[in-house]
């Protein structure tokens, strides 16, 4: 009994490790060999070829967003300048979270030359890993590394998306747009990034109208698109004239309240009139823009850095509306729902925050109770 | 919180409710039936997923909603029967399958769906048709009542029908007494000379087409496209809904209608600038409060019923 209980134990320890480690990088025998050279020998003419890219997506493809953005800049690296790319997919379920470390860990002894990835999930995994092996180099996008000190984590380039500055001339649009004086947010769960649109919102929407009465919610999960429809509904019954809805994959929710009460709402971090138009045009007419966050972009253009010999690692940056890293979708629908009068006030903002004129507050470095404060003010 | 008052008491919310369980109700329901057959079905959640993604991709090729409300049910059905050919015909046992099948569903549905759509996320592509919301013809013209009544999805209605089917099929009827003394005691159903496997098996189906209905109300009724993982735990709660109903049809929906209470009152809530995940754990801790009073009912019952047992016992002594 004892000997079978034992077996049992070993075989299941062993079991939930290879579970561990395979989550991710499964085929591992396949992987390129290391000391494989970096940017440096392609000179003239760019090229990426023999450089090894892994993508660690936090998340499955098919995100809509973020990691689908990340994931064709990544592989435009392979398409167009011959680099060697591997995505691998880590889930985003209870289940997938915690192997995010030992699979980022195990991907570093497999000699990629970059590794990408993102969100604030992956901040403790790439910290932990660059201190482990500090010749492997990151690029982390839509999170930002913390240093201490500046020598700290050389390796690491990581990102940050000023959407609250897209999301400020979201709000701004929202508040011009009103006839009730009320408009909605709904966020999908309450993290840094999501605070971020939350705060640009409201401070756009108080830039036009101080009084502005802005209804903010989260869903509480990334895919349940009933919630989002109910949220969205209650803020519609509620007065708002336009619900924001950054909130993964449950965003539909919040289109068919709109559309069922014939008001109207925002797309988040892509736009969202490129998959309607087609298949559902009438979606499209309540929906004067998206709020973008060009995420492919930036990564696309780390790269590019980095094969010009520039040292981009041991840095963060912060990248918004000037570097044309945010923005709003100015499509048909916008220069059709968007009065021209609102249309030329959000130039007119854009120019501002470009120009620093007006600084948009974040919600980056805000604590809990001044970010309550400021919701409730 | 002017405004708050005024959500509350109006017929908007009251709809809402009514929306909010309809879900909670099938998936009750489909708990329910199983467990009068003896069998804790706990993969709800996994066969509304299923159902959910079956229903959307049928309805988007066959461009027929009504066979694709079928074959969503057939294949509610089928992981009824799937279970059932595991637990009771191979005699494994019923939580692991239960979670396995679970799992199977969780990545399946994602899987399936990336082979037909070639998106991970959700259906977006697949221009799936939905149910239609049905108005009834005189109630609707009535000013408040009419709001609250009509105008609710097929599956809403059906979920009413379903609580009701549900308590005449048990307690009215030669199949549900069938299935309640397979349950409660199978040895005894059997040495009157009945199949309890069979029964069993038949309980287990029908609790797969309830919880069918469930998911193909998300899919195709409440939202109008299928994206992974969209139960987000409204099979389990169903489960928490039957155990608190304390076994009956009308007890079950009575509880899953507070969870509708509970999770409709939540999204009204978050506008009031109460912290928003103090105000997630509502539907939950709303379960957990339930259970323990149901326990605590349960229990005392349960005290009484021994008390009068000694009583009657130390008579019969004297």
């Amino acid at each position: 009994m004892k000997k079978l209980l034992a077996l049992v134990l070993s075989l299941s320890l062993a079991f939930s490790l290879t579970a561990c480690g395979g989550g991710g990088t499964s085929s591992s025998g396949s992987a390129p060999e290391s000391g494989s050279s970096t940017s440096s020998e392609a000179d003239g003419e760019k090229s990426f070829a023999g450089v090894k890219i892994l993508h660690l997506i936090s998340n499955t493809r098919g995100d809509g967003g973020n990691h689908d953005a990340a994931a064709a800049a990544v592989e435009k690296m392979r398409d167009e300048y011959g680099a060697e790319i591997k995505i691998v997919e880590m889930g985003n379920s209870a289940a997938d979270v915690p192997k995010y470390l030992p699979t980022t860990l195990d991907a570093c002894e497999e000699g990629w030359d970059y590794i990408v990835c993102g969100t604030a999930q992956m901040v403790e995994p790439v910290m932990e890993a660059s201190n482990e092996f500090p010749d492997q180099k990151f690029i982390v996008y839509d999170a930002e590394i913390v240093r201490e000190s500046e020598d700290q984590y050389p390796n690491v380039y990581s990102c940050l998306f000023k959407q609250n500055e897209a999301s400020f001339l979201a709000g701004a649009m929202a508040a011009q747009m009103s006839d009730t004086g009320k408009i909605g947010f709904i966020g999908g769960m309450e993290i840094p990034a999501i605070n971020d649109f939350l705060v640009g919102y409201i401070d756009g929407a108080r830039y036009i109208n101080p009084d502005i009465e802005v209804y903010s919610a989260f869903v509480g999960s990334w895919n349940d698109v009933a919630k989002c429809k109910e949220i969205a509904n209650t803020q519609y019954q509620q007065g708002a004239s336009l619900v924001f809805p950054a909130a993964g994959q449950a965003y539909p929710g919040a289109f068919e309240a709109g559309l069922a009460a014939q008001k109207m709402y925002l797309g988040c971090d892509v736009d969202r009139s490129i998959s309607y138009k087609e298949t559902n045009p009438e979606i499209c007419e309540y929906m004067p823009t998206s709020v973008l966050k060009f995420v492919g972009n930036s990564i696309e253009g780390a790269f590019l850095r980095i094969m010009e010999g520039e040292n981009i690692f041991g840095k963060h940056e912060t990248v918004g509306i000037a570097e044309n890293c945010v923005g709003l979708a100015e499509n048909e629908y916008y220069e059709k729902l968007v009065p021209e009068e609102v249309r030329t006030k959000l130039d007119e903002i854009k120019a501002d925050i470009v120009s620093g004129k007006i600084v948009v507050k974040s919600a980056y470095g805000m604590s809990q109770d001044e970010l309550n404060a400021f919701k409730n003010a | 919180m002017n405004g708050f008052w005024s959500v509350i008491f109006s017929a908007g919310f009251v709809a809402t409710i009514i929306r909010v369980t309809t879900p909670i109700i099938f998936a009750s329901m489909a708990c329910l039936i199983a467990k009068k057959a003896g069998v804790r079905n706990i993969t709800i959640e996994g066969t509304m997923l299923v159902s959910a993604l079956a229903g959307v991709v049928a309805s988007a090729y066959l461009k027929n909603v009504w066979l694709a409300v079928l074959i969503g049910m057939l294949a509610g059905v089928g992981i009824g029967l799937f279970l059932g050919y595991f637990h009771i015909i191979m005699d494994t046992d019923i939580w692991l399958t239960g979670i396995a099948i679970n799992l199977i569903a969780n990545g399946g549905t994602v899987f399936a769906m990336f082979a037909i759509t070639g998106d991970k996320g959700s259906t977006a592509s697949l221009a799936s048709l939905t149910v239609p919301n049905i108005n009834i013809p005189i109630i609707k013209d009535i000013p408040i009542l009419g709001e609250i009544l009509s105008g609710h999805s097929f599956f809403t209605y059906l979920a009413i029908v379903s609580v009701i089917v549900m308590y005449v099929l048990l307690y009215k009827t030669p199949l549900g007494l069938r299935i309640r003394a397979v349950g409660e005691y199978s040895m005894a159903a059997e040495s009157v000379g009945e199949n309890s496997n069979r029964i069993k098996l038949i309980a287990l189906a029908l609790s797969g087409m309830f919880a069918s209905f469930g998911g193909m109300f998300m899919s195709m009724s409440y939202a109008s496209r299928f994206v992974r993982d969209m139960m987000a735990g409204r099979g389990f709660i169903g489960i928490a809904a039957e155990s608190m109903g304390g076994g009956h049809p009308f007890g079950a929906a009575f509880a899953a209608a507070i969870f509708g209470v509970a999770d409709a009152l939540a999204n009204v809530l978050q506008s009031f600038s109460i912290p928003s995940e103090l105000l997630l754990m509502i539907p939950y801790l709303a379960t957990i409060v339930g259970l323990v009073l149901y326990s605590i009912r349960r229990q005392e019952a349960e005290k009484k019923r021994i008390q009068k047992m000694r009583q009657s016992n130390t008579v019969k002594e004297g």
